[in-house]
């Protein structure tokens, strides 16, 4: 409500509870607000008929004497039911004072009893986008390593189809890929509700497609109807030869007729295993644009938007902390946040450095569990696929050397062992062999992403002990 | 105030009225009954301020006058004396009723502290069968949502264009629409509350009579049924557009009894005792079979015979939506129609030849 309209309403409000009983002003004047004081014409919405009679035969000169106290100029006062400007059509619970907080417990039980399983698919769902309120482009926090995916996405949304089609986003996971993606649908979507976007997982697409096969019929052609499609997680349609070749005259359908197509995946397209030349090279047509983990700066950015929208207190110095002890992953840096605040309030601290610490003292130390050498030359076999013997033992074929070579990366990086040690660890090589190792790996993992998605995994899997 | 009236008249009228009166009230005058005279008649009004209900019944008035009386204390008292006729005297804040042995004086209200009841504006009118819309409004409310936190979906849509008029209900898991013929050249589209309608088919029970009247408001909508009128709000909002989930073909079509699937629904739904309550209906030829299981109950499969048009096919679904649905169907023959394992089931009444049709949407599992 306008901050003006609500004044001048309150102090109406504040001279009739002094004239009427407590009972009578509760049933009768609660939830009623003033909406529009124009053209010498009040009109204030009251929450239903019942109030609107009531208010209108007894009130009504009370009501208007006492506006016009405040604006002289006003000689008629409108009732209405209807909230004109509300969002979303007034789809409002009816706010009756008195009985709501009975009906809560109530209503609570109901919902418990008329909520269906999460299985239960909904009319409301159904081949229909439902835009995630969540994720807007407004609350995208851009930074260096984002900013090009952002104007990209962004341009795309003004002028689907026309700009940058495809769009292919990429970036590991938790940098704000799946954000950046419903941005989009719901800035199409806000601008022109009438078209038709669809948004999927690459799963989806490919259960639906299997579906279809298993079935024998002919492939629905949900997607092809769409005036915007967008697929997230690309990367799992890899190794899946006749979804991909399904994705392919879906893509060509589209493309032809402008529609326009966001996709992301973790990786950029050339990276993707086994995705079919032809694919590939579509997927390379508009702009592949990264997502990096963001940079400490956008890190506090993030974390003091997030602290704005949800109203928490959040010093400068926290944010910083948090920022420096978490970083590359978006959700977790969000988590960690929420960890924070949860605890102080929990216990009645204030949030600030030393509950930061506390809280994030536990989580720090989850996440490095204790790992050994002997763990990380198991797991770096283990991910490859060969045996401990080979890692640690003499033969040089390349299955074995690159694992090695990624085991004594990730001790050196990891677990600050010497290189002496990791010589050791490696069944007593040359010290200068783990350097060359090294070196190598970090070389080569600044080029090679599908290896560095190795060495994370990898890190994943030591952790997740 | 001074009336003379029959006990059993005036019961008839405060157990209409006391339906509506809750004693939750901040403001001690809603827990009152509204008596009042009008020329030769005795009206009784009570409102919870969603709803306001008001009836007629007849007396003979020897002085005019109004009074609010608590609905409780006076239902009670009605309700167990056996006096034939009685006499109310009024004044502005005492009702005393006068019968062959019996004298009592309520403390009431005065009626100018009573809700004035709506008035209705721009009024359209339409008269109704009472039993075509008591069953129609009775099938459609299965599936209306009993959560308030969304009244839109709490609402029953009705529609009334081109001589057709259209009842919806939907909880957004389930839909069930009626269309019939009505002769009425308005046009009206509204959402009525169910808490409404509910009021409505009780009054068409108590009052016993053929036709009812429906005026519709801007915002309020008011049902006269013989001599009572019960007035409500109209919901505010848009109703979903809910008849592009129609499916208009079905690439299953089978046919079977209704008694026969009520059995076998019922009989599985033993063994649907996860909270989705899912069964799976699997249409292989000529036969509906019709399995279910809980893991720490055990499982079951019946199966029972029907007429296929289409191909094989298969839905998950929960019981109970099927149960309530065809508690409403009211025909020998049910036709159920599938297309994919998660498009809407469409259940329609053989009969009905398409203006009665329920759709559940499936499980996804």
């Amino acid at each position: 409500m306008d901050n003006q309209l609500q004044t001048v309403w309150g102090s109406v409000l504040g001279e009739l509870e002094i004239v009427l009983s407590e009972a009578n002003f509760q049933t009768w004047l609660k939830g009623t607000e003033l909406t529009g004081l124009d053209g010498g014409k009040a009109i204030i919405y009251v929450p239903n008929i019942f109030t609107r009679q009531w208010i209108q035969d007894k009130y009504h000169t009370e009501i208007l004497d006492a506006i016009r106290k405040i604006d002289p100029n006003i000689n008629n006062v409108e009732y209405t039911t209807k909230k004109a400007d509300a969002k979303g059509g007034s789809e409002q619970p009816k706010s009756r004072p008195d009985d709501n907080s009975i009906r809560m417990p109530i209503q609570k039980a109901r919902q418990k009893y008329s909520n269906p399983n999460s299985e239960q698919s909904s009319i409301e769902s159904y081949g229909e986008f439902r835009p995630n309120e969540k994720y807007k482009f407004n609350n995208f926090i851009t930074g260096s390593s984002n900013k090009l995916a952002f104007s990209a996405a962004q341009l795309v949304s003004e002028k689907p189809g026309e700009m940058y089609n495809p769009l292919f986003l990429y970036g590991p996971a938790g940098v704000g890929k799946t954000h950046l993606l419903w941005a989009i649908s719901n800035e199409i979507h806000a601008r022109d509700p009438k078209m038709k976007i669809l948004y999927s997982t690459s799963e989806e697409f490919i259960n639906t497609f299997l579906s279809a096969i298993r079935k024998g019929e002919k492939f629905s052609n949900k997607y092809r109807s769409a005036d915007v499609l967008l697929i997230d997680d690309m990367q799992f349609i890899a190794g899946k030869e006749r979804t991909q070749e399904e994705f392919f005259h879906t893509f060509n359908a589209l493309h032809q007729y402008n529609k326009q197509i966001v996709l992301c995946s973790d990786r950029p397209p050339k990276e993707i295993p086994t995705l079919e030349e032809r694919l590939r090279s579509r997927f390379e047509w508009g702009m592949v644009a990264d997502i990096q983990p963001p940079d400490f700066e956008t890190r506090v950015a993030i974390l003091m938007n997030k602290a704005n929208t949800n109203s928490i207190d959040l010093g400068m110095d926290v944010a910083e902390f948090i920022a420096t002890h978490i970083d590359n992953n978006i959700r977790e840096l969000e988590g960690a946040l929420t960890k924070v605040v949860a605890h102080s309030r929990l216990h009645g601290q204030p949030i600030d450095i030393n509950t930061a610490q506390e809280v994030l003292g536990m989580y720090i130390q989850k996440t490095q569990v204790k790992v050994n050498a002997k763990t990380v030359l198991q797991k770096t076999a283990d991910y490859y696929e060969i045996s401990y013997n080979d890692i640690t033992g003499t033969k040089r074929s390349r299955e074995v050397v690159v694992p090695r070579q990624i085991a004594m990366f990730i001790m050196r990086e990891e677990l600050d062992m010497s290189f002496p040690r990791i010589a050791k660890s490696l069944g007593g090589k040359d010290h200068t062999t783990i350097m060359h190792g090294v070196n190598k790996i970090s070389t080569q993992m600044a080029r090679d992403s599908v290896m560095s998605q190795d060495i994370q995994s990898i890190k994943k899997l030591l952790v997740g002990q | 105030m001074k009336v003379a009236i029959k006990v059993k008249n005036l019961l008839k009228a405060v157990n209409i009225c006391s339906r509506l009166v809750s004693s939750r009230n901040s403001l001690e005058v809603l827990g009152n009954i509204l008596i009042e005279t009008e020329k030769n008649i005795l009206k009784l009004s009570s409102t919870n301020l969603d709803l306001a209900i008001t009836t007629k019944l007849g007396a003979k008035v020897e002085k005019e006058g109004k009074i609010s009386i608590p609905a409780r204390l006076l239902s009670e008292l009605i309700g167990s004396i056996s006096e034939d006729t009685l006499q109310l005297i009024a004044d502005d804040s005492n009702l005393t009723l006068k019968g062959n042995g019996i004298h009592s004086r309520i403390n009431g209200v005065s009626a100018s502290e009573f809700p004035t009841l709506p008035k209705l504006s721009n009024t359209k009118s339409i008269n109704f069968s009472s039993d075509e819309i008591k069953s129609n409004f009775e099938k459609v409310i299965a599936s209306v949502s009993i959560d308030e936190s969304r009244p839109v979906l709490a609402g029953v849509f009705f529609s009334i264009k081109s001589g057709e008029m259209v009842l919806a209900g939907t909880d957004s898991y389930r839909l069930s629409e009626i269309k019939s013929k009505c002769a009425s050249k308005e046009e009206i589209s509204c959402i009525i509350p169910v808490r409404t309608i509910s009021e409505v088919l009780r009054l068409i029970s108590t009052e016993e009579v053929k036709d009812i009247e429906i005026k519709i408001g801007e915002s309020e909508i008011s049902f006269v049924v013989g001599e009572s009128q019960l007035i409500s709000q109209l919901t505010e909002g848009k109703y979903p557009e809910y008849q592009k989930i129609i499916p208009e073909t079905t690439t299953t079509t089978i046919e079977c009894e209704k008694e026969k699937l009520v059995e076998a629904v019922k009989v599985s739904s033993v063994f649907a005792r996860e909270s989705s309550h899912g069964i799976a209906l699997n249409v292989l030829k000529d036969e509906l079979t019709i399995d279910a299981q809980t893991s720490d109950v055990g499982e079951n499969t019946i199966k029972l015979p029907v007429k296929k048009n289409g191909k094989d096919a298969s839905i998950n679904i929960n019981a109970k939506y099927i149960t309530d649905i065809l508690s409403v169907v009211n025909d020998k023959t049910v036709v159920i129609g599938i297309n994919d394992k998660l498009d809407p089931l469409l259940i329609k009444p053989k009969s009905k030849d398409g203006t009665e049709i329920h759709i559940i949407m499936p499980l996804r599992s």
